[in-house]
Formats: structure tokens, C-alpha cells, sequence
């Protein structure tokens, strides 16, 4: 049953647990469409082997089964910790002036509109917010609160200017989101000194699994977006990204070559998609970390990731057993190995509470597996129309560069001027916006506004002229330079006037 | 576990996003030899340009010193023809933005228009200036065109600057101290690739990484582009400000200058681009033979070139009547302009596997 199939029968049991908790009837008959689909791709049409495997995949996705705190305690401390050093890190570099306060306009996610830039108070405030919570959580001190407080202010960072948009914040908000609701503070943490009632050393297994949920989607969804013509049979884009680190020390020699990069791509692409059933399957697991750290050290080295290795170094930690982490932990763990009646408690508590948590797992798990998926709803290749591009872990898989050349024409008055992006947009700006669709069209609006109430435009009609390179070809055109952007909506919709 | 992998083959299929394959191969290894093109921009396109700008700002000093002995209107001519040499032999050089001249922000500091007259005034009545500043406005050329330079060519209003003027000394002082300021950087930079070793460094730095030497090429061929667009055509033009026009924002305006240093501009921009006689930027992307559109990118470029330079070579006399007058011409001249900016800023990087370094990711990226 560990051999691999983990995520599967994951997937399989919380879809039975979904027909069980009788959904509405449409719903319910695509739950079955999909355990059929899953049993026959996974068990050669047999349910009875579904059946005979029935009581281990209880023990793995029950609500009611429990594990050792140990490697929750190892996640909290070291998420909490990486928080606190990514926060100072920002405000040392002074990435808050150059991210917050130099642009006048901030490009928004669908929906977010409503999130507004904050003054240099505001701001510091926030990261000084977020740094004080993630210490609370490293310490275990007020716990929820803090969970609760890192979770909010540090996604309304990330909300306030979209172009900041990277897969490895999407899934630190992620995990602070996760973090709410699992009790990773009932030992080794300050809380359990003040509050000695809570204390437990068995939590229930779903809070650990869905961390290795997590961790496994993104895996398994970087490495099918690797799964492409230009990454497997153009080596692209590390054929050009690894000459480039041809300084780096030693290897540095190698990267002139250009098998090296395909070595890269296919090494990565098989890493991805496998590195997190290797870590479940516990004969290999020692293996599969030292793979890990080896690869994240080395895209450490070659790429300005910042602090993406380091946090999956640490986070999947968590797919090693209770036993390997109590084994570094029982030094210093107050109540040793034993249960505690506090820990029964927490169970019941939970039990309470199982039908909203099922619902909301379901939600959670479902949501995360059809999310990377949603470019299928556009036409065209998401890698140039980067319709549904976001929040689907296609990490480094593009070298992408734009020009575009905004013109504004008063139709009433035919008064005209081209634009010069960088009287509104920093540079950094400017050049994920002539990459992104939607950020052209806000963009767009942005200048409609600006020259109605400043030039007094009174029918104003945008064109632009916008040309993106991908991996090392010529450029191509993104957009029809005859639509007037001034009228496209901002919205979610397929969007006609990107050239597919 | 071969299920598993099954299945997940599987959902890969679904989501395969290739691109269409098979049109082209790999343009990132490509068999040229790119020391032989730094050689040939070294010694047949930066050398020369260094030593001609230095020999011309050394006359400009000589005739500084001779005006500021004598200020006649014999010396006057001299030094207006000497301003206009350096001016001329500039544009070659503005190009070479980096190493010596970087380290002596030369480009900032002989070039900055247009002149903010305002501050030249208020340093020559206070004095106490500096020019280390790369954002500052009130030295350079454009300091010596106000001030060496009225827009009606009259040369006794000019002179009454040097002669009786109650300010005569401090006028003096200051258009010789902005010589000698264009002198000690132009030196530096001529002394870096002649003397020093940076020639050396510079041929046999190659690659596609930040830093390398086709890497400062492509980057100062474009920003030196761009600044010709927009900052000598573009923003005296009116195009970016709604039709309304700005003549004193010509580059040279005083002397009226601007069309011609513009030509000289461009013309120098192909000469860069093509290595002269030698191995350039052209051969480069010749040898990576990339298409656009049906034609090498190689020749789209060049042709984009010679369109502009024809547009532009329509306009005559000053700039900052012509965009006045023939509104039309101008705009004309700064489209055929702009179209170049995708082959070169866009296409030419790309195809290259550089990457524009002038523009940073502020933070981490993934």
C-alpha cells in the first residue's frame, strides 16, 4: 500500500468519504465517475484490491488515526524560523522601498482588487507584523493568534502588487493557512508552559498528511509542467540560464556544455515527479532527502531563488516518521514518548467537529488537485498566454521577455501620445507587464483613468503594441494591436485578443 | 509504483504544453568566435572612438584656455568648432558605456540634456560645484552649448558673457571647468582600454553570462538606442506628450546641432552593430541564423536601420524648428525608430541567450 499509491488512495478515500457525507446528487455522480476512473487506473479494474487495502488506508487518511506531534513540532519550529529570517531578509534589503513604496501603481489579482498599497508606516508595520507572528510560531507562544495574524499579513503582502507573484509565496501562504488549523504547538513550545492542559503527544495522522499533501502536489505539479517540448528536447530554458552561471565555481565548467543542461532537464523533470512518492516509501526515503537537499543546493547556487530551497529542505522533513523525529526531539520533549490525557481530549474535541473538518479537507484537497489544472479552461498554451498560469507550480520553466508600446488616442478630440511605461511602472514592472495579459489590460485601465482626469480625455482608446521572445526564439506578437484595452473588462474570461 | 508513474505519465499528456517542435534548433550553442568580434570592437570601432574623442577634448581644452586668454570672436568660432567636433566624435563613443567608462559614469557626464540653465546659473553666481554627481544636469556638452551658444546666432551676446560682464571670471572659470571635467573622464576611460588591461579582459571575457562582454555590448547597443529614440527625437518631438512639443529639450539646442548629432547618432549605431568592416553583432546572429518573419533577423535589423536612417536623413537644419514645422517628417523618423526597438531589445537578447541586465529583478524569482 506505501509503495507509491499513497497519493492516489489519498485522493480515493476522501472521495469516498465525500459520497458518504451525501454531497448534492450532480456532485455525487461525479465523485463516483472519478473513484471508478482512479480504481481503474490504479488497481487494473479490481475493487476488490481496493477493499483489501481498505483498513491501511484508514490508518493513513482517518480522522480518527493518530501520530507522533515530533514532526510537527520539527515544521513549526523551522517554518516559523525561516518566516522570521525571510521577513528581516526583506526589510534588510530593502526590498520594501524598492517593492512598496517606489511604484505609484500596483498591478491586482482577480478578485483583490480591493487590497490597498499601505504608506512606509503601513507597510513596515505589516512586515514587522509578519516577523513578530512567524516568531511566535517558531516558540510556540499564543500559537493560533499568531498562525492566524502570520496567515493574514503575510498574504496581504503578497496581495498588494501582483507582479510579485512567486510560486514559493503562494506556497508559504499556503502552509500558514494549514498551520491554523493543526496543532503543532502542544509540545515544545512556550504555550505548553503557560497552558499545561493542552499538551499532547499524539495528534490526529490528517494534520501531518495533509503537510505531505501539500508538499507532494507541488512536486508533482512542477514536474509536469517540465513535461513539455522545450524543457525535454531544447534543454530550454537552462540551455541558456546554466551557461550563464559558467563563474560558478567547479561545476561552472560543465555548464558550457550543452548535454550538461539536458542532464539538468531530465534530471529535474524525474525528480519532480517522483521525489515525493521516493520520500513516502520509507526503504528509500534516506535516499530521496539526500537527493533533496542535493538538488535544492544546487538550484540554490544557480538561481536567485532565494528562499524556495531552504523552505522544501526543511518542509519535507515531514514525510519522515514520528520515530525519526521524536528520536532528535526526546532530549528536550517535556512529556517523553506518553500519552497524556490532554491528547485524548484533543481527540475528542476533533471528533466534535469531524463533519465540517471532512467538508473542509475535501474542499482543500479538491481544490489543490484541480487548481494547476484550470489553464484547460482557456484555448492556446498557457506557457505564452499565461491564461491560468498562476497557482499551478510551474517553476522555472520560462525564459520570457515583452516589449510593449502603449498608445493613447482621444476618439472625441483625436488628441494622441504614446506612452512612456516608466513614467508609471518601476522597471521590474514594466517588464512582467508586457509578459502578462491581465497586466496589460490593468495597465490599460490605469492610463484611461490617468489621462481622463489629467488630460481630460473624454472617449480615450488604448492600443498597444506588445511582442514577447520565449526561450530563445524571435519574438512574437501577444495581443491585437487594433483592440482598444480601454473596453476590455478586467476579469477571468478567455481572453480573444491574446494571439494564441 | 509503475501504475503510479503510469497515471501520472498519463495526467502529463494531458497537460502537455509543447510548443510547435521542430522549427528550430538550440540557438544558444552556436559556433562563433566571439573573442575574434571583441577584438574587432576593440581595436576597430572603441580604441579609435576613444582616440578621437580624446584628441578633440583636447583641442576643446586648448581652445577653452585660448577663448578664456582672448575671448575675441575669432577665438570664440575656434571653440564653437571645436565643441562641435567633440560633440560629433561623442556619439561614437557613447556607445561603450561600461568598464573605464562606467567607472567614470562618462556617458551621465558628458551628456546629460537637456541642460538644466537655471543650475549652471546658480553654480557660476555661487560657485562651490561639483560634477560627480551622474544625476546632475549643468556640465558637459549641453553646459558648453548654453553657454558657448544663443539660439540666434548672434555671437556679441555670447561674448559680453566672457568680456564685461560683472561675472566674466566665473563664467570663465566654469566652461573651463567643464572641460576639464569632460577631460579627466574621457582620459580615464581612453587610459583603461589603451594602458590598462581592460582590453585584454574585455576580448577574453566571453559567454551569455551577466557581465560578459556580448552582454555589455547588446546592453549599452540598446540603451544607447533608446536614449537616441526617445531622448533626441521622441520627447522633443511631443509624441509622448500629446502632440505638445518640446524644442528646448533638443539635444544641442542652443547650437541647433540636434539633427546632425542625431544622424551621427544612428549612423554610428549601425557602424557598432555591423563591426564596421569586421566581425559584429550582425555576423553573430547570422551564424545563429534565426528567422523573423521569413528573413534573417540579422538582415530585418539592418534594413530596420537603413529605413530609419533614410527617415531621419529627410530632416535638415535645427530639430527644435523642425519638429515645429514639419511635425509630420519627425514623427515619422521616430516610428521608423521605435520598430527597431523589438528586433534588437526583444529579439536579438533572446535569440543571443542574454539577458537585458539594465533591468533587475529587485528581489528573488522562481
Amino acid at each position: 500500500m506505501q509503495r507509491g499509491r499513497v497519493f492516489v488512495l489519498l485522493l480515493w478515500q476522501f472521495l469516498a468519504e465525500l459520497q458518504r457525507s451525501r454531497v448534492k446528487r450532480v456532485l455525487l455522480f461525479f465523485v463516483k465517475k472519478c473513484k471508478t476512473f482512479l480504481s481503474k487506473l490504479c488497481f487494473s479494474g479490481s475493487l476488490r484490491e481496493i477493499n483489501a487495502t481498505k483498513e491501511k488506508l484508514c490508518a493513513f487518511a482517518s480522522l480518527r488515526e493518530t501520530k507522533s506531534i515530533a514532526p510537527l513540532i520539527t515544521f513549526r519550529i523551522l517554518f516559523g524560523g525561516l518566516m522570521l529570517f525571510g521577513a528581516l531578509r526583506f526589510m534588510y534589503y530593502g526590498w520594501i522601498e524598492r517593492l512598496y513604496l517606489a511604484p505609484n501603481f500596483f498591478f491586482k489579482y482577480y478578485g483583490f482588487e480591493w487590497v490597498a498599497p499601505l504608506s512606509e508606516f503601513g507597510i513596515y508595520t505589516l512586515f514587522v507584523l509578519i516577523a513578530v507572528s512567524a516568531f511566535c510560531i517558531m516558540i510556540g507562544l499564543f500559537y493560533r493568534i499568531a498562525t492566524i495574524i502570520f496567515f493574514l499579513t503575510f498574504s496581504y503582502s503578497e496581495l498588494i502588487d501582483a507582479t510579485n507573484y512567486l510560486n514559493h509565496y503562494y506556497l508559504v501562504a499556503l502552509l500558514a493557512f494549514l498551520l491554523i488549523f493543526i496543532p503543532a504547538h502542544r509540545a515544545f513550545s512556550i504555550d505548553t508552559l503557560i497552558f499545561p492542559r493542552i499538551r499532547a503527544s499524539q495528534v490526529p495522522a490528517w494534520t501531518i498528511n495533509i503537510l505531505i499533501f501539500q508538499l507532494t502536489i507541488v512536486y508533482t505539479f512542477a514536474g509536469i509542467a517540465k513535461i513539455n517540448y522545450d524543457w525535454l528536447f531544447r534543454a530550454m530554458p537552462l540551455a541558456i540560464w546554466l551557461p550563464e552561471r559558467a563563474n560558478t565555481p567547479i561545476l561552472g565548467y560543465f555548464f558550457q556544455f550543452e548535454w550538461v543542461a539536458y542532464a539538468f532537464c531530465w534530471f529535474g523533470a524525474f525528480y519532480d515527479l517522483t521525489i515525493a512518492y521516493f520520500l513516502m516509501y520509507r526503504p528509500t526515503r534516506k535516499f530521496a532527502y539526500v537527493a533533496v537537499v542535493i538538488f535544492h543546493v544546487l538550484t540554490k547556487l544557480l538561481f536567485n531563488i532565494g528562499l524556495f530551497p531552504v523552505i522544501m529542505m526543511t518542509s519535507t522533513l515531514i514525510f519522515f516518521s514520528g520515530d525519526a523525529h521524536e528520536r532528535f526531539w526526546k532530549r528536550w520533549m517535556v512529556d517523553g514518548g506518553r500519552r497524556t490525557n490532554a491528547s485524548l481530549d484533543d481527540r475528542r474535541q476533533i471528533t466534535d467537529s469531524k463533519r465540517l473538518l471532512k467538508i473542509g479537507l475535501v474542499l482543500y484537497i479538491s481544490i489543490q488537485i484541480l487548481l494547476p489544472f484550470h489553464h484547460l479552461l482557456y484555448k492556446g498554451n498557457v506557457l505564452w498566454t499565461e491564461e491560468g498560469y498562476r497557482l499551478s507550480w510551474r517553476v522555472m520553466v520560462l525564459e520570457k521577455t515583452g516589449n510593449a508600446l502603449f498608445k493613447i488616442k482621444d476618439g472625441a478630440t483625436n488628441r494622441k501620445s504614446e506612452i512612456t511605461n516608466s513614467d508609471y511602472l518601476t522597471l521590474f514592472q514594466e517588464k512582467q507587464m508586457s509578459i502578462q495579459p491581465d497586466f496589460i489590460v490593468q495597465f490599460a485601465h490605469f492610463l484611461k483613468k490617468e489621462y481622463e482626469e489629467k488630460h481630460g480625455f473624454v472617449h480615450p482608446i488604448i492600443t498597444a503594441e506588445v511582442h514577447v521572445a520565449i526561450n530563445g526564439r524571435p519574438s512574437r506578437r501577444l495581443i491585437d494591436n487594433t483592440v482598444n484595452l480601454a473596453e476590455i473588462p478586467f476579469s477571468l474570461k478567455k481572453r480573444n485578443w491574446v494571439i494564441d | 509504483m509503475k501504475k503510479t508513474f503510469a497515471t501520472l505519465l498519463i495526467i502529463s499528456l494531458l497537460v502537455w504544453t509543447a510548443c510547435d517542435p521542430g522549427t528550430d534548433e538550440n540557438p544558444c550553442d552556436v559556433d562563433f568566435d566571439q573573442s575574434a568580434m571583441f577584438q574587432n570592437y576593440t581595436n576597430g570601432l572603441i580604441i579609435p572612438a576613444y582616440t578621437r574623442l580624446k584628441s578633440e577634448v583636447d583641442r576643446l581644452v586648448t581652445k577653452t584656455e585660448a577663448f578664456n586668454n582672448t575671448p575675441t570672436d575669432l577665438t570664440l568660432t575656434e571653440l564653437q568648432y571645436a565643441f562641435f567636433n567633440t560633440y560629433s566624435m561623442w556619439q561614437d563613443a557613447a556607445q561603450y558605456d561600461f568598464g573605464p567608462a562606467e567607472e567614470v559614469f562618462l556617458r551621465n557626464s558628458v551628456n546629460n540634456f537637456p541642460v538644466d540653465t537655471a543650475i549652471v546659473l546658480s553654480n557660476i553666481n555661487d560657485g562651490g560645484y561639483t560634477f560627480d554627481s551622474p544625476d546632475a544636469y549643468d556640465k558637459g556638452l549641453p553646459a558648453l552649448d548654453y553657454l558657448l551658444f544663443n539660439t540666434y546666432d548672434s555671437k556679441i551676446d555670447i561674448l559680453e558673457r566672457f568680456t564685461t560682464n560683472n561675472q566674466t571670471t566665473e563664467y570663465k572659470k566654469y566652461i573651463l571647468d567643464v572641460v576639464k571635467d569632460i577631460q579627466t573622464r574621457v582620459n580615464h576611460t581612453y587610459d583603461g582600454w589603451t594602458s590598462g588591461d581592460y582590453a585584454a579582459t574585455f576580448n577574453t571575457n566571453t559567454g551569455t553570462a551577466a557581465g560578459t562582454s556580448l552582454s555589455l555590448l547588446v546592453n549599452n547597443f540598446n540603451e544607447n538606442y533608446e536614449l537616441i529614440k526617445r531622448d533626441k527625437i521622441g520627447i522633443p518631438s511631443g509624441i509622448l506628450t500629446l502632440g505638445s512639443i518640446n524644442p528646448t529639450k533638443t539635444e544641442a539646442y542652443y547650437s541647433g546641432y540636434s539633427i546632425v548629432l542625431a544622424k551621427e547618432a544612428l549612423q554610428a549605431t549601425i557602424q557598432m552593430y555591423q563591426g564596421e568592416s569586421g566581425l559584429g553583432l550582425d555576423d553573430y546572429l547570422t551564424t545563429i541564423g534565426t528567422q523573423k518573419n521569413g528573413q534573417s533577423l540579422s538582415q530585418v535589423i539592418l534594413e530596420q536601420f537603413l529605413s530609419a536612417k533614410d527617415e531621419l536623413d529627410a530632416l535638415s537644419g535645427r530639430l527644435s524648428d523642425e519638429v515645429d514645422n514639419n511635425t509630420i517628417l519627425v514623427e515619422t523618423a521616430y516610428n521608423e525608430l521605435s520598430k527597431q526597438l523589438v528586433n534588437i531589445k526583444t529579439d536579438m537578447p533572446s535569440v543571443m541567450c542574454i539577458s537585458i541586465t539594465y533591468i533587475d529583478n529587485p528581489s528573488d524569482s522562481d
